[in-house]
């Protein structure tokens, strides 16, 4: 079955290696250069702690256990936390100026009768210009 | 209930990760030192069997708690976009890691025919460079998110 697909495998193959040589030049060095700092970092952690996978469980357990606190007490969805009360209130007194505006104020009136225009130039009921 | 969902969401990814960054690559290399070729055993030459999946577990794990800090906070806040960036570095050794144990030039012996080798180091060098593009957006997605932090967080209220 594979071998059947040959030629679909040849041209997959061409078009990544295509794509491959065209980003090769730009993306390369700057992957030496990641590599470099990789390999620094990488062979100070194996000289330290390698064989043992006690820190990596810690660093884990820590991420996972102060994720959850973080969350509990700051989850994002309501304004601020039991640490940041005049934040609680900033947030709240802005949307109620948000909300307060209204979305009949919005409305664009004539000038001389009052009427509501939208965005026409002239007013439908009295003929003024606006 | 914004708390609940969060870590709903972050214990899913955590179970993605766990399973692409730790588990798959366990079984493969597992498998891989099992397998045999039309009744031949392959002679694995890289003798760091163990060294291999020392570095997967670690830098699984840590890719793992990076996952469930960064996909369990908020959408654009600052803490996700920390440890996003935290995660793509992370990734970096992880994938790095491979290469230092041997992993991307793998000599395999076919007993009686001869060997065959794999070189994807150049395959890699180029992931790491656009690994480097992926490290530039997250670093402006840190920018972006402290910049506009106010603005982010009152639309995230009135939501």
């Amino acid at each position: 079955m594979i071998l059947q697909a040959t030629d679909f495998f040849q041209v997959l193959a061409d078009i990544i290696g295509a794509i491959v040589t065209f980003v090769s030049p730009f993306v390369t060095p700057i992957g030496q250069w990641m590599t470099d700092w990789i390999t620094i970092v990488i062979g100070f952690l194996q000289q330290n702690f390698s064989g043992n996978l006690t820190l990596f469980i810690v660093i884990f357990v820590i991420l996972i256990i102060l994720s959850m606190v973080i969350n509990i007490i700051w989850p994002g969805d309501r304004p601020g936390s039991i640490f940041s009360k005049e934040k609680v209130e900033d947030f709240e007194d802005k949307i109620e100026l948000r909300e307060g505006k209204g979305i009949i104020d919005e409305i664009r009136r004539c000038k001389d009768c009052g009427n509501p225009i939208g965005d026409a130039e002239t007013c439908s009921l009295c003929g003024a210009r606006n | 209930m914004g708390a609940v969902k969060n870590l709903l969401r972050g214990f899913i990814y955590t179970a993605i990760y766990a399973v692409t960054t730790i588990i798959i690559p366990l079984v493969t290399f597992s498998w891989l030192f099992q397998m045999t070729v039309q009744g031949f055993p392959l002679d694995f030459e890289q003798q760091e069997y163990q060294n291999i999946l020392f570095w997967v577990t670690a830098f699984g794990l840590v890719i793992c708690g990076c996952a469930f800090f960064s996909h369990s906070s908020p959408k654009q806040s600052i803490r996700k976009a920390v440890f996003a960036l935290i995660q793509v570095i992370v990734n970096c050794l992880y994938i790095w890691s491979y290469r230092f144990s041997g992993a991307t030039d793998v000599q395999f012996t076919i007993v009686g025919y001869g060997f065959f080798s794999l070189d994807v180091q150049q395959m890699v060098l180029i992931y790491m460079g656009i690994y480097f593009l992926t490290i530039v957006i997250k670093m402006y997605d840190i920018i972006d998110f402290t910049v506009n932090r106010e603005k982010i967080r009152e639309n995230r209220m009135k939501a």
